[in-house]
């Protein structure tokens, strides 16, 4: 790994890479004496529990001590008071604390923001330690704009990427799309634009019915509609695409029309409702080849092509993919021409033709990477990865994989991250590595679970998997040890065919 | 390597104010006479007790200029007169969101006596004061301790500083003294008749130079004060502290120095506070770029590295920075001391290796942008282009938005120095931070008024 890899654009809001962030965040434990208020950013539990223990790992000397709350804390300092072992660790870190800040607009008027400012100097006397808050964007934003004062008297802030992203694979059939830059903007940004967009909808909602502007309206629905669904924020896209689509249909716009079926579709498809997902795939079609709109057709058949994958009905998979594939290629959509031969890729594997699969996913790689679409290339070296998986080339897999999941932990893609563990997981599963095997399988499963992702399914098979090979014992005990608590029932329950 | 890194690290320690090892004096630099010598030269004037203001943003220096005044009153020629500093750092007494005045006045009489005792081996002897205390111990004394008997001044410190963390002892403490204020007033101001005899009865052998001719008390953090009784949190409640008490603030018989928020002292109310109180005083930044044509300001970037090569234990800066790194660092800076040493703590942790490379800086420094993209709200992002684009750069009077970006420090406050015009007054001007002015958000928005105004011309000619 070289060391003087890319430069960085200091003033461009955003995360550093993960690897950066936490030997930045250990040489700044392993200096501090005494007293030193350290944040870091980072929004999903999951993602902080991997965190945690990386730091841990990395710092084997030290003793650290972990806070959760999981109840609003009024006054840090006397939590942490009343919890801090004895003898001291040597880094405290503390979690939870977002259960004390409901939201962003009430935070500076919480007895929790009020009692930090208030008892900032008294930190150093009862916390002679580092004293790392982990804890999401928003919370951050709250101290630092309510309690200035003891947000001033930080050592240092480290991010890691934000926030429930797009999952790799979705932001990869997407990008043929009009939409797909929405995705790649940050978090913060989503927000503040979802926010505008919402306030200027409220407008036009109060102006009398002769002086609204329909058109700017359904403008604004789409809009509204692609940046919740690239926050996650599945069910309210759902709602606002649902409403775009009645006034679409209202308005006669034939376009407007087909182009949210799809959107809705895309919903349905990534919360595995796959039935739901073709109905709508398949009236946006007619309305497309209706219309003459080639580039409609093409992502429409994209679409359906993968839901023919998902059911295993490879011939009609093959020539949805192939037909879009041509499209795409005289439409001179690069982007489309990607995700199409990535798609091809993964029905040649799973036909087990592995030759053939492999040259589609390298195809797709490059093109990827020429057009910097980082999704798509951590997408692509994942299924290379598996591929090699499937041929029983451990170490190369392993490799695709680690190189996958950098870049999703960069983007803040977490169903990428977690697609990456999962597959990570299964392969030490695979080599005899149980031990190895068990976290990367849990972190996958909380993400998946708490995404609502039909890949939590699959995960659950891959810990089942693992439990019969390392034995009830053994596993049972690493899950209490990780979780405090034992491995809920549903999880041994045959959950269908996913494997 | 990790070794000089780790001593850097602890050396730019964020929360502490400069020790007088690590202290420079930058005065001229941030355009203002040292304050410590302003400080004495009105002392030495004065017939009468003065009652000083500091203010200033937040981590600019004002504990470490507090901290050097307090040595510099004893520290003293046999021909300038000395004077007996008690500073008090008023967060060890106070809940920031629930004051009194009587909770400050408490914190006053037992930081002086506790200051005397330990440092002069004086016990006040005063009986009135003493009188109030024992009225008011059964609040914050166990029972044991009440049992001891009598408490004395001289060690009530510690004891008086439990009612910050008990809101009921506090409010039966102040039922008791409220109605008792302007006696008390009159108490405590026997009580420093008391020191002040007492100091005039020093030297012991090594103990003060030469006899001190009066009392200079100290509140240093009382800018942070966020309620007041009933009153709205906030400016509302400064503003009630600092105007509408100043009766009580400024009617102690000694020199009085007050840490006031910058924020009221540059709203609407300004005025009135230099009215009712004595010289105020505020730390601007110190000045690293050019008012209007931000060229580098040489004095003020020497300062800067001045105070950096004190913290970095005797290597010399071109060892711990590559050039280009520390320039990064400094210009970035906006001259606000704090602001440097998180950076260079920052810096410490991306780097393995000295001299701290320039990819290092530029990762410290994006934290800072990550936090102020995500916390500056919309509404200042027009009225920060502003006053970037105005000629004067100056705020307009009592604007809210503009005092809120003072103390959240996205716009910085500079004295004029250096210009060519020496007669110039020393008149307060701002400057965008600039790291907020690298910011897209901000960049866009300073566009936009050009083609604004290219709008307004048509209708200007009718």
């Amino acid at each position: 790994m070289t060391d003087h890899a890319a430069e960085i654009d200091p003033f461009e809001p955003g995360t550093l890479d993960q690897e950066t962030e936490l030997a930045a965040l250990t040489h700044a434990l392993e200096f501090a004496s005494g007293f030193s208020l350290l944040f870091v950013r980072c929004n999903q539990a999951p993602q902080r529990r991997r965190l945690m223990a990386e730091a841990r790992a990395r710092l084997p000397q030290f003793t650290i001590q972990e806070i959760h709350f999981s109840d609003p804390v009024n006054h840090l300092l006397d939590a942490l008071r009343e919890r801090l072992a004895e003898p001291l660790p040597d880094a405290v870190f503390v979690s939870g604390l977002e259960h004390a800040l409901p939201g962003l607009a009430a935070a500076p008027t919480t007895p929790f923001i009020a009692n930090l400012n208030a008892s900032r100097n008294s930190f150093p006397q009862i916390v002679p330690r580092p004293l790392v808050l982990w804890a999401p964007e928003y919370v951050l934003t709250a101290i630092a704009q309510g309690a200035p004062d003891f947000f001033s008297i930080r050592s240092g802030v480290y991010a890691f990427a934000a926030a429930p992203d797009e999952p790799a694979e979705f932001a990869h059939t997407l990008s043929a799309g009009k939409h797909w830059q929405a995705y790649s903007l940050p978090l913060a940004e989503k927000r503040d634009r979802t926010a505008a967009i919402e306030r200027l909808l409220a407008e036009y909602e109060t102006l009398p019915v002769d002086r609204r502007d329909r058109r700017a309206e359904l403008r604004l629905l789409d809009r509204l509609g692609v940046l919740l669904s690239a926050q996650g924020n599945y069910a309210e896209a759902l709602r606002q695409f649902q409403r775009a689509l009645k006034l679409a249909e209202e308005l006669g716009d034939r376009e407007g029309v087909a182009n949210f079926l799809h959107n809705i579709g895309n919903l349905h498809f990534h919360r595995g409702e796959y039935d739901e997902a073709r109905q709508r795939y398949e009236q946006s079609l007619r309305i497309a080849e209706e219309l003459g709109d080639r580039a409609g057709v093409a992502s429409s058949l994209h679409q359906l092509g993968i839901l023919h994958q998902e059911r295993m009905e490879y011939g009609e998979a093959l020539q949805c993919h192939e037909q879009s594939l041509r499209t795409q290629e005289e439409l001179g959509n690069r982007a489309g021409v990607a995700s199409s031969l990535h798609q091809l890729g993964k029905l040649h594997q799973a036909r087990g033709e592995y030759g053939e699969a492999l040259q589609r996913y390298e195809q797709s790689l490059r093109i990827a990477e020429e057009l910097g679409n980082r999704a798509g290339v951590a997408s692509s070296l994942h299924n290379i990865g598996a591929l090699h998986q499937a041929r029983g080339e451990y170490g190369e897999a392993r490799q695709r994989y680690e190189q996958s999941l950098r870049i999703s932990e960069e983007l803040g893609d977490h169903a990428g991250i977690a697609n990456s563990l999962g597959q990570i997981g299964k392969l030490f599963t695979e080599t005899g590595r149980y031990e190895e095997a068990f976290t990367p399988l849990l972190n996958a499963l909380a993400t998946f679970l708490q995404l609502q992702s039909p890949n939590a399914r699959v995960v659950a098979n891959m810990l089942r998997t693992l439990r019969a090979q390392w034995g009830e014992q053994a596993f049972d005990a690493a899950w209490r040890a990780a979780t405090g608590e034992d491995a809920p029932d549903w999880l041994w329950e045959a959950s269908g065919a996913a494997s | 390597m990790a070794e000089p890194l780790k001593n850097i690290y602890n050396a730019c320690d964020p929360y502490l104010p400069a020790s007088s090892q690590y202290y420079f004096d930058c005065a001229e630099a941030r355009g203002e006479a040292a304050f410590a010598k302003a400080v004495r030269s009105h002392l030495t004037l004065a017939n009468d007790h003065l009652c000083f203001l500091l203010s200033g943003h937040i981590g600019c220096g004002k504990s470490s200029e507090l901290k050097r005044l307090e040595l510099a009153l004893t520290d003293v020629t046999p021909t300038e007169d000395c004077y007996f500093p008690v500073l008090i750092d008023v967060s060890e007494y106070l809940d920031d969101y629930d004051v009194s005045v009587t909770d400050i006045l408490l914190a006053i009489v037992t930081e002086l006596a506790d200051t005397l005792r330990s440092k002069l081996n004086v016990e006040l002897k005063d009986s009135y004061f003493t009188k109030r205390l024992n009225e008011i111990k059964q609040y914050f004394l166990s029972e044991v301790e009440i049992n001891e008997g009598e408490l004395e001044l001289g060690f009530a410190k510690a004891k008086v500083q439990r009612l910050k963390k008990d809101p009921t002892a506090r409010q039966k403490v102040r039922d008791i003294l409220e109605p008792k204020m302007s006696t008390m007033l009159e108490e405590i101001n026997l009580v420093f008749e008391e020191a002040r005899l007492a100091l005039k009865k020093q030297p012991q052998p090594g103990l003060l130079k030469q006899p001190c001719r009066d009392l200079v008390i100290i509140l240093d953090n009382l800018e942070k004060i966020r309620k007041i009784g009933a009153v709205e949190e906030g400016l509302a409640s400064q503003r009630e502290l600092f105007l509408e008490r100043y009766t009580q603030l400024t009617g102690m018989s000694a020199h009085f120095i007050y840490t006031a928020p910058l924020r009221l002292v540059r709203s609407a109310d300004g005025p009135q506070l230099e009215q009712r109180y004595g010289p105020l005083f505020v730390l601007p930044m110190i000045k690293v770029i050019e008012r209007s044509t931000r060229k580098p300001f040489a004095a003020g970037v020497a300062s800067m590295r001045k105070i950096l090569e004190k913290r970095l234990g005797g290597l010399k800066l071109e060892e711990v920075f590559a050039a280009e790194a520390l320039d990064f660092l400094l210009a970035h800076s906006g001259g606000h001391v704090r602001n440097l040493m998180i950076f260079v703590q920052n810096a410490c942790t991306y780097t393995t290796a000295l001299p701290i490379p320039l990819g290092a800086a530029q990762k410290a420094i994006k934290q800072t942008v990550n936090t102020y993209s995500s916390s500056i709200p919309e509404s200042h992002w027009e009225k920060l282009a502003k006053l970037d684009l105005s000629a004067d750069q100056r705020i307009p009077n009592g604007d809210e938005d503009y005092l809120k970006m003072l103390e959240n420090l996205s716009i910085l406050e500079y004295i004029n120095s250096g210009d060519d015009d020496v007669f110039a007054e020393a008149e307060p001007w701002y400057a965008v931070n600039p790291i907020v002015r690298e910011l897209k958000k901000f960049n866009e928005e300073r566009q936009k008024p050009a083609e604004a105004k290219r709008h307004d011309r048509p209708r200007r000619r009718n």
